[in-house]
């Protein structure tokens, strides 16, 4: 699969990765950056991830995995509720992905036209371990927050309109 | 006038967002409805008096731009008011839904965003009346 | 009479000659309440975004913190009567404390706004209005006779 992308696009993807996820997190979870990671922070052993397929010109997946207390500080703050089920939870955490999938593919370039964006899709550790093999990593972030920790990363398994020019 | 809403989205966790907002708006609300993916909303529509539809795009079954299709097909339905609240960021998919007469919302909103184009599109105000 | 409003500090009025004032407000927030039917106002001018790292002094002063200057605030018009489709929730500051906001390492200004906001989701309340960020200082007027908020920064004049 042809997955050349330029450090432009690159760059651009991080870019609206970072300002998106950001966004998401103020507007959506009513929470903000912490200004900077503590040591335990950066320790801290996966909690929960999800993941959003995207289909189109390209195809791919937004992956977002939370550690240290913010799969459940998502719920909570975004359902206001105290005790969120972990259905509920795994349901915010999905939300997320997928709105900041939506906003980051377009970054993608005015080819990289996105016909779909699947149901986000909540991931257990060994099904996260298999997953990380399926395509490349183009952008990743990580986000602290005074709740916990966010990895963020941007996966682009295959341009489908470069296979087609190809075989031209 | 009590706007009954339909609010569609495959998500359940944004159909609580939508509706916690419609509640926090002060507008005057009537029944609210819940489908989960075009189809659904299209059988509710079909059964129950709708005044606002509220459709997310990205949807398994029936995204929410054939749910659009199939309404501004149907002379029922052509000129129900539509806000699609998606994370769609394509140009020419938004321009494309306006073309068909919804108004676009991208997520993540703020409520008043919800709010004031709920007021544009269905003309309904109760603010800072009796 | 004109009442001023100091910097973690909250001023509730039902007099329609009175009037609140709050000055050099930067990285704090300017939040008013305003029942257009019972036409009492209040205006409170918070630093900081979230109580639960000094509770102690949230409890003697809540008004030095967002969540807890909000909930005191508030709690005053429900005891005494107002609903909350009566309620007209504006706010202004926020401000970066840096012209260049990269540089603002805290950025408290942001966090203060996007506290208010988890504080009026978990209630069910809509902000009406809200003239926040940017850079420099903004002094906040609320009328009690009519509730309308004015907001001066850098020589401009702006009614929200």
């Amino acid at each position: 699969m042809n997955t050349q992308i330029d450090c432009d696009v690159r760059a651009k993807i991080e870019r609206t990765l970072y300002e998106s996820s950001v966004s998401t997190f103020e507007d959506t979870c009513f929470m903000y950056l912490a200004p900077e990671m503590e040591e335990e922070q950066k320790e801290l052993p996966l909690e929960a991830a999800s993941e959003a397929r995207y289909r189109g010109d390209w195809t791919g997946k937004l992956l977002i995995e939370t550690r240290g207390g913010m799969l459940e500080a998502i719920a909570s703050n975004i359902l206001s509720l105290d005790e969120p089920s972990l259905q509920q939870k795994k349901d915010a955490l999905g939300e997320i992905a997928n709105i900041i999938c939506g906003n980051v593919v377009i970054s993608l370039g005015r080819h990289g036209r996105v016909s779909k964006i699947e149901s986000p899709k909540f991931l257990s550790e060994e099904e996260l371990q298999t997953e990380e093999d399926i395509g490349s990593c183009v952008a990743g972030i990580t986000l602290n927050f005074f709740e916990g920790r966010a990895d963020i990363k941007f996966y682009v398994d295959g341009y489908i309109a470069a296979k087609e020019q190809n075989s031209d | 006038m009590a706007l009954n809403i339909l609010v569609v989205d495959d998500s359940s966790v944004m159909r609580s967002i939508v509706i916690k907002t419609l509640k926090m708006t002060g507008l005057p609300l009537g029944e609210i409805w819940e489908g989960s993916n075009g189809a659904e909303g299209l059988r509710i529509l079909q059964e129950q008096w709708i005044d606002l539809a509220i459709v997310d795009i990205h949807m398994p079954v029936m995204d929410g731009e054939e749910m659009i299709n199939h309404l501004r097909e149907n002379e029922q339905y052509q000129n129900l008011p539509v806000i699609v609240v998606s994370s769609e960021s394509d140009p020419s998919k938004i321009e494309m839904m306006h073309r068909k007469g919804a108004t676009f919302i991208h997520k993540p909103f703020k409520p008043e965003t919800l709010k004031e184009v709920m007021i544009a599109v269905t003309g309904v105000s109760n603010e800072y009346t009796d | 009479m004109v009442y001023t409003v100091g910097v973690a500090d909250t001023k509730i009025s039902g007099d329609d000659e009175d009037l609140l004032i709050t000055y050099a407000l930067g990285s704090c927030l300017g939040v008013t309440v305003y029942d257009f039917k019972k036409k009492k106002g209040a205006l409170l001018h918070c630093m900081l975004p979230d109580s639960s790292i000094d509770r102690e002094k949230a409890a003697g002063n809540p008004s030095v913190y967002v969540d807890t200057g909000m909930k005191a605030m508030m709690d005053n018009f429900y005891r005494n009567g107002s609903r909350k489709n009566d309620l007209i929730i504006r706010v202004a500051g926020g401000a970066s404390s840096k012209m260049n906001q990269a540089e603002d390492f805290f950025q408290i200004g942001r966090r203060n706004f996007v506290s208010l906001r988890k504080y009026l989701w978990d209630e069910g309340l809509m902000l009406k209005a809200s003239d926040v960020g940017g850079y420099g200082s903004r002094t906040v007027t609320l009328e009690i006779a009519n509730g309308k908020m004015i907001i001066k920064s850098q020589g401009s004049l702006k009614e929200l």
